[in-house]
Order: structure tokens, then sequence, then C-alpha cells
């Protein structure tokens, strides 16, 4: 095992209503491990397998695992305890990160945060990661604290404190979402469809399914 | 207190409003909770702003949804909300919960012919207040789980609704993302 692509749910549940999940089986033949935490499959599989609508997106998703193009974090060695401890950690840190009114804001959920913590055991193993998530809460905090502070004071309007005493070491995250997973995959050939327009239509569809990714992002990525 | 003040602020101006049948009034009205709803995450308040948010949709759709006796029902849904109040002032919280439940099923029995309509009215009204909960910067899976809602159904929404168009989500370059994406998959 040499690479570890962690998904949070979001680019799942995006590459599954876009019908581009094969670009995850394609990720796993280049012999990068692709792998989800328990708390994930609640998300994507577990809770949307009763709701109509999102049934066979859950169906197609528990395909994948099924077949081993997504494993659980506990396939690669890791002990359930292990994580459960660890993003029990991150979770105390990132919702004692954010202040209003002398009280602290549970910005982030155990799902996210699981995600954090296998990156951090992996990386504790030396075995190389990245996190893909496509909602922009767990990112900013993160990758720029200080923007998440900003955004909340400006909508809740209450003067936000910022406590990163803990977050100051958090730059060995790293985050990409499916706006860069479907780039990535046009830019490799997993995609079949050769219109010129093909990128900018998969990054404008990942948009569209709730990927936190601007239009001046897109028109950038659409002209590397 | 203050936020306890607000609540009553809040739901006073919704009856007005209901009576008023001032849809415009009774939307501003469920997105001033999400402020509250988003630091206190108390299921009270996102109750409020979801309860509220679904009666701004029932009155904008009076014609088409025929409830039966809508003077009754909206006689009806403002005795549940006085009660609500008196409740809230006098500290009562458990009682105050229980009258927000009972405008609730108020509303769900507004119309038997049209019962999954005022369903789907409501489903749809509580992906509308997680949406604007997401907005404010709680995580989308805390959302969900705030307001009963999938990741399925909310990133669908907001992928729709959802203005990333502001600076303050941008942490790092597009181009050097990217870069970082390409080198991991190399």
């Amino acid at each position: 095992m040499k690479k570890v692509l962690i998904l949070d749910a979001g680019p799942i549940i995006n590459l599954s209503m876009n019908g581009l999940l094969e670009i995850f089986e394609k990720i796993s033949q280049q012999g990068i491990t692709i792998a989800v935490t328990n708390y994930v499959y609640q998300e994507v599989v577990d809770r949307p397998s009763h709701i109509p609508r999102f049934e066979l997106g859950a169906l197609r998703v528990k395909e994948l695992i099924d077949k081993g193009v997504i494993k659980f974090a506990t396939d690669l060695g890791l002990a359930q305890a292990e994580i459960e401890s660890e993003t029990q950690r991150w979770l105390r840190i990132a919702n004692s990160a954010i202040r209003a009114d002398s009280h602290n804001i549970e910005i982030v959920s155990p799902a996210e945060i699981s995600c954090i913590a296998v990156s951090s055991l992996l990386s504790r193993r030396g075995i190389e990661n990245i996190i893909g998530i496509d909602e922009r809460t767990t990112r900013i905090l993160f990758e720029k604290p200080e923007n998440l502070r900003e955004l909340m004071a400006g909508k809740l309007h209450r003067n936000i404190t910022l406590n990163i005493r803990d977050l100051d070491n958090t730059k060995q995250f790293r985050f990409i979402r499916s706006s860069e997973l479907v780039f990535m995959a046009y830019k490799k050939g997993f995609i079949q469809i050769k219109d010129k327009h093909a990128l900018e239509a998969l990054l404008y569809a990942t948009k569209f399914k709730g990927c936190a990714v601007s239009w001046e992002e897109i028109e950038q990525l659409k002209k590397l | 207190m203050q936020e306890a003040n607000h609540i009553i602020d809040v739901l006073t101006k919704a009856r007005y409003s209901l009576e008023k049948e001032d849809t415009k009034e009774l939307r501003n009205l469920s997105d001033q909770t999400i402020h509250s709803a988003s630091v206190y995450q108390h299921t009270d308040y996102i109750l409020v702003a979801t309860i509220i948010y679904a009666l701004s949709k029932i009155v904008e759709r009076k014609d088409k949804i025929h409830i039966k006796n809508w003077t009754q029902f909206i006689r009806d849904i403002n005795t549940f909300l006085s009660l609500a109040i008196s409740s809230i002032q006098r500290g009562k919280h458990s009682e105050f919960i229980k009258f927000l439940s009972k405008t609730k099923r108020c509303i769900e029995n507004s119309s038997q012919n049209l019962k999954p309509i005022i369903e789907e009215l409501l489903r749809k009204a509580s992906i509308n207040k997680a949406s604007k909960i997401y907005e404010h910067g709680i995580s989308l899976s805390k959302t969900t789980k705030l307001l009963g809602v999938t990741p399925w159904e909310l990133s669908e929404y907001i992928g729709e609704k959802e203005n990333t168009q502001t600076k303050l989500n941008k942490t790092i370059d597009a181009k050097q993302r990217m870069q970082m994406a390409m080198e991991f998959f190399k």
C-alpha cells in the first residue's frame, strides 16, 4: 500500500449522482488504495439504502465496496478503536476551535473528522495520503481557520473567536474535491467522453451536486 | 434569556405575519432563527425555523393546497404558537417543545387528502433550513444530523443554491490544489 485516498461522503455522493463512480475503479487500478470509515459508510450506504430516492445510488456504492474498489479504513491495518479514539481527539479540537457568546460551536461531525483521524494515523505510519472532501467547513478549518472565523462572524452577526492552539500542526492534511478528481480523471483519460466541452461539463456537474468550488475556480481549472 | 427573548419575538411576529398572510416576512423570520440554531444547535430553534418556513410555503400555495377550513387552520396554528410563547415566557421548556410539536402536527394534518404534499413541503422546509445552517459555517454532515436529512439531498440542494463565490471559501489557489492532486495520482 503506497498511497491512500481517504473519502468523505461528499465525493462518493457527487460521483454517484453524476454517474461517474467508474473513476474510483480507475484510481484503484492505478494501485492507489481508496478508503472510507464506518461513519462515512453510514452516510453513503446505510442511511440512503432506506430512502427510495437514493437507494440505487447507495447500492452502487455498496457494490464498489463489495468488489474491494473502496475499502474500509480497518482493512488498512488500522484498529477500529484506534480510529475512534483519534476521531474523538480531533473532534474535540475542531469543535472547540470556534466560539461565539462564550460558547463553543459544534461545527463538524464524526463522519468528516474520521477522515482526518485516518489521515493522521496513516501519516504517522509513513503512508502518503490525501482526503477527498466536498464540503467546505472541514477544509477551511484545517487549511485557513481565520477564513472560517470571518465567514461565520459575517453570517452570524456575532463576535467569533478562534482557538487554534491545537490546530497549528494541520498542514499535514491535504484536501481535494470532486472537481479535482474529475479533472485528474479527464487528464488521465479515464473519461470516455471526447467532446471538447467534456472537462467543463464535468466540473459544472460536480458543482451542481454540492462540491464547494466557485465559478472562478472552474474557469481557472478549464485553462490548465 | 437573550435567546429566549429572540424566539418570543420571532414567534409573536410569526403569528401576526400568518394572519396577514405575509410570506416574505415569515421567510425572513425563519432565517432570523437560523443564527441561534447554528450557534446553539438546540432542536427547538431548528423546529421553529422549519415550522415558520413551512407556514410561509403553505400560505404561498394556499390556492393550490386548498386547506378545507383555512380560517380555523390559522386559528389553531396561532393558538399553539401563543401557548408556545407563553411556555417559554414562564421558562417551561418541555411545554414549549410540546406546543411546537403540536404546531407541526397541526400542519401535517391540515389536509388528509394532501398529506403527501404537506409532508413533502415539510421535508423541503428541513432541507432549506439545513442549507442555511450550512451557509452559516456548520459542516454538511453535522447539519444533516441536526435537521434529520441525508447528505444526498442536502448536497443536491446546495449544489443548486449555494453561493460559493465568497472569497473566504478559497483557502488554496485552484492551480496549486490541482497540482497537488495530479502529483498524488501520478
